[in-house]
């Protein structure tokens, strides 16, 4: 009898190991693949932008997104992870009530020239979590890359690129998007897919930009009316919004915790970021109620194909707050409240004389702030992080949340770039903008063997 | 476990980091800084020669 007990212990300790490597190994697994979907996210910032760029830009474009992405990998790698967890409690670095926060645990789960950084068999977790954060970090200074567009200068853009998707959209991540971050145990705000702390930071970023960079030639004309500078390819920036759009499941799919691990916030079940409770089906009904809400917002007021693809991704972006929360219906009607507001509110920068060339600061900026508002008016009541007597959704909290984006975003973007422009750093030559930057300094062609030139047109 | 070589012989007892990088992670830490300082400050150079060179080229426009 005694020798059957063992026996069965023997196994059942057998059996519980197997299942610890199993699940350490479906966690490793499925941050791991949030990336390369991720990735498609920049396969469709790529044509997007390239496609909204005319002829003679196409290739100049694509160079700025290409590297956009390369110099995110190793500056978030010396300093955007370090700080998401070294400021989540403010600027002072101490410890959260969590324990996972503040200079001295960055120093140890966070340090560029510390062997956490590195291949380690003890350490499952680290290098697919960074690369994750990379992929988000990567994801603001693309936001911003295609409303800076056929004028910017490529190594101001690298700068400010580097500022926002290692720094700024990472405190706001640190301060919104941790649970020892102080909007969430102070205020219960709550940003679960990241309207704020990744679009609005990055949608208002670009604003500050767009500010000091001024519009493209030809534009605007001398009595304030604009001029439609369309794109070369239509078709390309639809296929690419489509593409951000599978895109945004890696994404989606990363702003969850997995169970079962030593540093999940559960054994049986996935939670947000904040350690709340939830399942991959909750955000599954809005992502896709959200997708389509914003197509038929956009469709209800402009009949627009870029509208209308623009709004799939400002559906999502609309009820991205609260996608793990919202009934789906609800994100529904979120989603299409902001798709009708968006040509709007896009009409309305381009009347302030801002160009921003494909809309990124309404769809990203002004859906991310509708995003952010939103769970204050129809997701109030709910705990904010995991525990008792903890902070509850508000929506006080959502808007001191929204102001501290807006400035997150908006403040470095406009100090930065207007540095930038003093120096004379920022914005191409008046004759390179003219001939167009491919033939400048690329030099190629995207379509050596035949597409119509640009329009010509007489610059004011 | 760290640097090369790799002076155990063996894989077994090998349970946390195993990097390789002869001159510790600070040298290597640096040197790629200092490798995107470079390539930024060369697109920049880069990119103002093409620009003058456009200005210069079509002083008409």
């Amino acid at each position: 009898m005694e020798d059957q007990i063992a026996e069965l212990t023997a196994q059942v300790e057998a059996l519980t190991a197997a299942n610890g490597v199993g699940n350490t190994v479906a966690a490793e697994t499925y941050y791991y693949l949030t990336i390369p979907i991720m990735v498609l996210i920049h396969v469709g910032f790529l044509a997007y932008e390239m496609g909204a760029t005319r002829n003679k830009n196409v290739l100049t474009s694509g160079v700025k997104n290409i590297l956009a992405f390369a110099f995110m990998i190793p500056t978030f790698y010396y300093f955007g992870w370090f700080v998401y967890w070294a400021f989540p409690t403010g600027i002072d670095f101490t410890a959260g009530g969590f324990g996972i926060s503040g200079w001295e645990y960055a120093v140890a789960a966070a340090n560029p020239a510390g062997a956490v950084m590195g291949p380690n068999l003890a350490d499952n977790a680290t290098g697919v979590f960074w690369g994750a954060f990379t992929l988000f970090a990567a994801t603001t200074a693309s936001i911003m890359s295609g409303a800076v567009i056929e004028r910017i200068r490529l190594f101001a853009f690298c700068i400010l690129a580097i500022v926002l998707g290692s720094f700024a959209w990472v405190v706001a991540a640190a301060w919104g998007w941790h649970a020892d971050g102080w909007l969430v145990t102070k205020y219960g705000y709550h940003d679960f897919g990241a309207a704020g702390v990744v679009h609005m930071v990055a949608g208002f970023f670009a604003l500050g930009v767009l500010i000091n960079l001024g519009p493209r030639l030809g534009k605007y004309n001398s009595d304030g009316s604009s001029n439609n500078l369309a794109g070369h390819s239509m078709p390309m920036t639809l296929i690419g919004l489509m593409t951000i759009f599978v895109g945004f499941w890696g994404f989606l799919m990363a702003c969850v915790i997995y169970p079962g691990e030593a540093w999940s916030w559960s054994a049986t079940e996935f939670t947000s970021i904040y350690g709340t409770p939830m399942t991959l089906s909750a955000i599954t009904f809005n992502i896709l109620m959200g997708f389509g809400g914003g197509i038929i917002g956009a469709w209800f007021v402009t009949r627009d194909p870029f509208w209308m693809m623009s709004g799939a991704l400002g559906g999502i972006i609309s009820c991205a707050a609260g996608l793990d929360i919202y009934w789906p219906p609800a994100a529904f009607t979120i989603a299409v409240i902001g798709g009708c507001i968006m040509p709007y509110a896009a009409k309305m920068i381009e009347r302030m004389g801002i160009d921003d060339a494909v809309g990124a600061v309404t769809v990203h900026g002004v859906l991310g702030a509708w995003g952010v508002i939103a769970v204050g008016i129809f997701a109030a009541g709910f705990p904010a992080i995991q525990g008792e007597g903890v902070a509850t959704t508000n929506f006080m909290g959502q808007l001191i949340g929204l102001g501290v984006m807006f400035a997150l975003g908006f403040v470095p973007g406009y100090v930065l770039s207007l540095l930038l422009r003093i120096t004379g750093l920022l914005r191409v030559g008046r004759a390179a903008e003219l001939i167009g930057l491919d033939q400048t300094k690329v030099p190629s062609s995207a379509y050596p063997e035949g597409m119509p030139p640009s329009s010509p047109y007489n610059a004011h | 476990m760290i640097g090369v070589p790799f002076d155990t012989g063996t894989w077994e007892g090998v349970t946390e980091a195993y990097y390789a990088g002869a001159g510790g992670e600070a040298t290597w830490l640096y040197i790629s800084i200092a490798l995107c300082v470079v390539a930024l400050i060369g697109g920049a150079v880069h990119e103002g020669n093409a620009y003058r060179k456009a200005e210069y080229d079509n002083p008409d426009l």
